[in-house]
């Protein structure tokens, strides 16, 4: 889903694999009417879009980076890689997962900058924005 | 959407803008962390014992726990925190210094079960130093009674502050009972809290 309709809004790329939660979101999300830019990408083509390649050329940089826990590539080397990127590392990425100690400690560890527990929802992500905006 | 639907949008704002570095997390009702950022996680394992027993079920350090424990009691209760108030307010002891947890409220209006509990949890390092400084105006400390208290903001033991000031640990002793005079605390805790929360 992307929200052009309204200016100047917050660029938020939440990278997801699984369809039906990603449904869940966008409709939540789109209910909750909150000033932003949702862009969906797949875990693949994360990196792509980031660097703005190929097809990808032109895409916003985004100012949030909401990654899911469970991607169908390993999430933490994804986040890695992004932490490892001179020009990405700067982008707050928070994780999205399961309410655990030990998928908490894992993102951290790999460098998230925020774990939000799921289910994704406009409180949860207006906070994380209103951090974001706080660095 | 009402408004009550999300109490933390405004709330958390107006915290975040007036904080300088604190660590966030916010449980809910169950005490499960729903959300953290790297500096607040940092910080509850720098806690002394800070690590949960692996398979405990807990996110938390016990003695953090229970802070959110008591804070969310004061909620039910129908407790409001502001700013300037939260509900608990509590210097713990950590690796490398002490630190300070404040607990705000988020009250579901819907329903109370779904309440939760905006914690901030920062270093008083830095802080603790300027604030030393102000006490000794207020509380008409000496220079020597400022850099106990100082001492006592890095969380050492008398035997580490008598090393460092090149003081008998009695005179350390004696030192810090008149700064609790002077303070009217009971306690080291009571002494950095007044210290801390001028």
């Amino acid at each position: 889903m992307q929200n052009t309709d309204s200016p100047a809004h917050f660029e938020v790329l939440l990278v997801d694999d699984n369809g039906d939660e990603l449904d869940t979101a966008e409709a939540t999300l789109a209910e909750a009417d909150l000033p932003i830019n949702l862009r969906i990408a797949k875990a693949g083509e994360t990196l792509a879009l980031l660097r703005q390649e190929g097809d990808f050329h032109g895409t916003p940089r985004p100012n949030l980076i909401l990654l899911d826990f469970h991607l169908q590539i390993n999430a933490l080397d994804l986040l890695s890689e992004i932490k490892h990127d001179q020009d990405l590392r700067d982008i707050p990425v928070g994780v999205l997962g399961p309410c655990s100690e030990q998928a908490i400690d894992e993102s951290f560890e790999h460098s998230a900058d925020v774990y939000i527990a799921k289910p994704l929802d406009p409180q949860r992500l207006m906070m994380t924005m209103n951090w974001t905006q706080g660095l | 959407m009402p408004e009550t639907t999300y109490p933390v949008r405004d709330h958390f704002s107006r915290v975040i803008e007036n904080r300088t570095c604190p660590g966030v997390f916010i449980v809910n009702s169950t005490m499960e962390v729903i959300w953290a950022d790297r500096r607040a996680w940092e910080l509850c394992r720098a806690i002394a014992h800070g690590r949960t027993a692996k398979g405990s079920g807990r996110h938390l350090p016990q003695v953090v726990q229970a802070l959110c424990e008591q804070a969310m009691q004061l909620l039910k209760e129908d407790r409001k925190s502001t700013l300037d108030s939260p509900l608990i307010r509590k210097i713990i002891d950590g690796t490398g210094g002490s630190l300070l947890v404040c607990g705000f409220g988020l009250p579901f209006n819907k329903d109370p079960q779904q309440s939760q509990l905006l914690i901030l949890i920062e270093r008083i390092g830095r802080r603790g130093l300027a604030a030393a400084q102000q006490a000794k105006e207020i509380f008409k400390l000496t220079q020597r009674e400022v850099e106990v208290v100082q001492q006592l903001l890095k969380g050492w033991s008398n035997k580490k502050i008598a090393y460092d000031l090149k003081l008998k640990e009695q005179t350390v002793k004696e030192h810090i009972q008149r700064i609790m005079a002077k303070t009217k605390s009971e306690s080291r805790t009571g002494i950095l809290a007044r210290v801390l929360l001028l």
